[in-house]
């Protein structure tokens, strides 16, 4: 009963403080709105907004890895151009990435992967997913390039059997055309080209002296034809001698007719004997010969005829020498007629002999050109020679490289092309990896410390003073609030900054964190302002609160959503966006980015960070000011 | 001229007038008393004394300086004794004088020398090194003035100083504000404690509905009412019968074991009062006489039952 009256007691005074009534109502209703709003979307949304730098994505290689990227929604990709892995590790070690891809220039280098490890939560996952993520990309570009192999490969497997064919069919045809070739060479080397030449000069000498021989025969031949001319001239005044004597011996004829009969019969002997042996041999000394003998008989007859009967001899012979020299110039003329057709032939002949001889030349031209054949053929032949032999042995080898290609291919797509496709190595660089986890937790640590402390310790040292009249005896000094609201800042700064250096102090001793002289003074100058910002909400809550209760609540509404909003607990990257959007302006989120800068990346402080929370401070300043000043001067 | 002196002095919050009109005057070095019911206005027009709220019209001066225009100097002139013991509990009663003190520019050596004065006047000088929270009722009760006082005020202003306070604490503050006034301050207090008042105070402003209904020294305040009280007690005690008797001849108050009859003529009416009693077959136990107090004086100023 008397427990159920303190119960009863105390839930009326709650009641009744209505600041404190409303804030246990909502103190549960806004945390849960807040870490719901946060969590219940995390399963479905993963990881977003990792950011990652990649280098080196000119390559189609790079350009498949950055395709492969941009389908995880994981990542904020930025290209750089042409990073060095050095430079790459840098920008992830100065906080500007998540993680830092440096593209290898050949696709079998390997890929290097900067991962920022202070992110204790997102480090992993990231690594996990990127390796899985680009391995099977990997994996998937090689096992195609493979199959492509393959296809290439059987392709070539089957048409090397045929080249082999080939290969053997063309060194037969060689081997065959050396052959040839030889039997070429051969039958030229029997050609005796000095011999067709001495051959050609003879002949070239033997129709020459044809040709004398027959301008000779030409010559002789013309001065017959003249004496045969000037003879027949004779023959012809004998003639006409003759029958004149005739005329006039013409009684004495008759009487010398029986001797001229008996010449005439001799006369008639011979002239039938240089008939049968001499009509185309007129030339002939014997018939020359027997010319003259007819001739002296005929000469005999007249000058028997002269001698005995004078004149009819002489008439018979003379009428006998008219019809001999009559038939004598017939057959002198038929004579010249003949030697005129035989110098006419002579001279065709000697034409002959010109075309002949023109024709020998040109034989001795082909002969030279023969031998020049000759010559130029041994030489070709050698270098026919030397060039089967080495095709010869080329083939061999063609043949055997050929035969040993094969034995490897057969051994090659024997294989599946899966059990080939070897993934892209990627190899994880920590860019931190010489820190220990409490190095990356100190910022957080340090940040919620401060918060909690300069929160409670703002919000309830002005309650206490409110509610125990000393702000309202202080104020009624000269003091403006302004300075109290000052003074109070920095002496709850000195609690702030001495629990900073425990805080430091403790971790850097007893743990080994990882900290720096350089690093102390922007920690510090961190420390002031984060904690001034905190101690002017903390100021806020007081001045808005009117009891301990109002402002431990008040507080705790702030406090605990801001833990989980801060992505020390749970990362940005797996908060919906708007929490982490939200998250991303609050003042304990740009503490632990202040902290993380100075002790993690070692970029000091940075002007975002520095401006949000001064802007927190003296939004919450001017805040607690005029809610103060309102309560106390009306 | 006046230590405190306001003109037609206003306050208004919203359509409630908590202030109106005051005009009130106090010389130097004297306990100046505002005595009234709980929600006269006295704590408003502390707290426009005081700088902490601006009035709405009228002026209201200290030592010639405007309260809304010379904040600063004005706080620096005043000292002022909230209802609460407002000091840090967990300093020294000599670190609580350093403290205030300080806030008013004092050089520590002034402070401590004016510090040891006023805790020898207040008799803490023993305590001063020890932490407040440890003192007694009656030496956080001195404390607390003495630190409204380090400062040396011309004015100390004190709101309900003895409200919540036992017995000894209430006299020991009594005794405090007079040693202070007998060293040249000039007190301002307000209190709904007639006694207090009557004991304290050189001069009394009675105050009701924002506005000031009598004022005067305590004993000029008193003879204006000229009004005795007789208390009367009897068995059975059937006081409102009885009262509705003797309300004919004298006005009557009654309360659960008594009638106050208050009358001018005691020597006329009290046979008739008495004769009434025994009409109504009531037996006397006990007759308490008494003069007029400044409730009295309230009463008769505003015709209203103190509250």
């Amino acid at each position: 009963m008397r427990m159920l009256s303190i119960i009863w007691k105390d839930l009326k005074i709650y009641r009744r403080q209505k600041k404190t009534l409303l804030l246990i109502i909502l103190c549960p209703v806004l945390i849960m709105l807040i870490i719901g709003s946060v969590f219940s979307g995390a399963p479905k949304v993963g990881l977003k907004g990792v950011t990652l730098g990649i280098t080196g994505t000119e390559t189609l290689f790079g350009q498949e890895i950055v395709r492969s990227i941009l389908q995880e929604d994981m990542f904020s990709l930025t290209q750089e151009e042409a990073l060095s892995p050095q430079e790459m590790e840098e920008k992830v070690r100065a906080g500007k990435y998540s993680a830092g891809i440096v593209l290898p220039v050949n696709e079998t280098d390997t890929l290097k992967l900067y991962i920022d490890n202070s992110k204790l939560q997102v480090a992993p996952v990231v690594s996990t997913v990127f390796i899985i993520a680009t391995e099977r990309m990997s994996f998937e570009i090689t096992l195609e390039f493979i199959e492509k192999l393959w296809t290439s490969l059987s392709a070539m497997e089957a048409r090397l059997a045929p080249l082999g064919n080939e290969v053997k069919s063309v060194r037969d045809n060689i081997i065959t055309i050396n052959s040839d070739a030889g039997e070429i060479k051969d039958s030229l080397d029997l050609l005796d080209v000095e011999g067709l030449n001495a051959s050609v000069l003879e002949m070239k000498k033997t129709l020459d002296d044809m040709k004398s021989e027959l301008n000779q025969t030409r010559i002789e031949l013309n001065t017959t034809r003249a004496e045969i001319s000037e003879l027949n001239d004779t023959v012809g005044s004998i003639n006409s001698d003759s029958t004149e004597l005739r005329d006039q011996l013409g009684i004495v004829v008759e009487n010398i007719n029986s001797t001229d009969e008996a010449l005439l019969e001799l006369q008639a002997s011979l002239e039938s004997i240089y008939n049968t042996t001499c009509l185309n041999q007129t030339l002939n000394p014997s018939c020359i010969s027997t010319k003259v003998s007819i001739d002296q008989i005929k000469s005999t007859r007249g000058l028997l005829s002269n001698r005995t009967s004078k004149i009819v001899t002489l008439y018979d012979n003379l009428g006998k020498v008219s019809e001999t020299s009559a038939d004598l110039q017939t057959k002198l003329e038929e004579m010249d007629a003949r030697l005129q057709k035989m110098d006419e032939s002579l001279e065709g002949y000697i034409g002959k002999l010109g075309e002949v001889k023109g024709n020998i030349s040109s034989i001795e031209n082909a002969v030279d050109s023969l031998g020049k054949i000759r010559r130029d053929a041994t030489q070709t032949f050698s270098e026919v020679d030397v060039l089967t032999e080495q095709i010869n042995t080329s083939s061999e080898e063609l043949l055997q490289n050929i035969e040993s290609t094969e034995e490897m291919l057969r051994e090659v797509t024997g294989r599946s092309p899966s059990s080939v496709a070897n993934p892209v190595k990627l190899q994880r660089h920590d860019v931190f990896n010489a820190r220990s986890n409490l190095d990356f937790l100190m910022p957080g640590i340090i940040a919620i410390v401060l918060m909690f402390v300069c929160f409670l310790l703002a919000s309830i040292t002005i309650i206490q003073e409110k509610t125990k009249g000393t702000l309202i005896r202080t104020m009624n000094s000269p003091l403006s609030l302004t300075e109290l609201l000052i003074g109070k800042t920095l002496g709850l700064l000195v609690i702030a900054l001495i629990q900073g250096v425990i805080i430091v102090a403790m971790a850097f001793a007893l743990y080994g964190v990882s900290l720096t002289q350089s690093q102390l003074i922007p920690l510090f100058e961190a420390i002031f302002v984060y904690s001034a910002s905190f101690i002017a909400i903390g100021m806020v809550l007081a001045a808005f609160a009117d009891s301990e209760n109002t402002a431990m609540l008040s507080s705790l509404v702030l406090s605990i959503p801001m833990l989980f909003l801060c992505g020390v607990f749970y990362p940005f990257e797996m908060m919906p966006e708007t929490m982490a959007a939200f998250g991303a302006y609050l003042p304990i989120t740009a503490g632990v980015e202040m902290f993380k800068d100075t002790l993690i990346y070692d970029k000091g402080i940075l002007a975002g960070d520095f401006s949000v929370l001064l802007a927190y401070f003296v939004l919450a300043f001017a805040v607690a000011y005029f809610q103060m000043r309102r309560e106390l001067v009306r | 001229m006046y230590v405190i002196e306001t003109k037609e002095l206003v306050k208004t919050f919203g359509e409630f007038t908590a202030v109106d009109g005051v005009n009130l005057t106090v010389e130097k070095g004297m306990i100046f008393g505002l005595l009234g019911p709980n929600g006269a206005g006295k704590s408003t027009l502390i707290n426009i004394l005081t700088c902490a709220l601006r009035p709405t019209s009228g002026t209201a001066l200290i030592s010639g300086l405007d309260v809304a225009g010379d904040r600063k100097d004005v706080l620096s002139i005043i000292g002022v004794v909230p209802q609460e013991k407002s000091f840090y509990e967990d300093l020294t009663v000599m670190e609580n004088l350093i403290y205030f003190g300080s806030l008013y520019s004092m050089p520590r050596v002034e402070i401590k020398r004016k510090a040891h004065e006023i805790l020898n006047l207040l008799r803490l000088l023993d305590k001063k090194d020890k932490k407040s929270k440890d003192l007694s009722g009656g030496m956080k009760t001195r404390l607390n003035v003495a630190c409204a006082l380090i400062h040396k005020p011309e004015v100390l202003i004190l709101d309900e100083p003895s409200v919540g306070l036992d017995p000894v604490s209430a006299m020991a503050l009594r005794e405090t504000i007079k040693k202070v006034n007998s060293d040249g301050v000039t007190v301002l207090i307000t209190t709904h404690d007639m006694m207090e008042a009557d004991e304290l105070c050189h001069r009394i402003v009675i105050v009701n509905r924002g506005k000031i209904v009598e004022e005067g020294t305590p004993g000029e305040l008193k003879a204006k009412v000229g009004v005795e009280k007789i208390l009367i007690k009897s068995t059975p005690g059937e006081y409102h019968a009885l009262a509705e008797k003797i309300e004919k001849i004298a006005s009557v108050e009654e309360t659960e074991d008594a009638l106050t009859i208050s009358s001018s003529d005691f020597q006329s009416i009290l046979p008739k009062v008495l004769e009434i009693f025994r009409e109504a077959n009531e037996t006397v136990v006990d007759i308490t006489a008494s003069k007029p107090n400044l409730k009295d004086v309230f009463i008769h100023a505003t015709g209203e039952e103190w509250k």
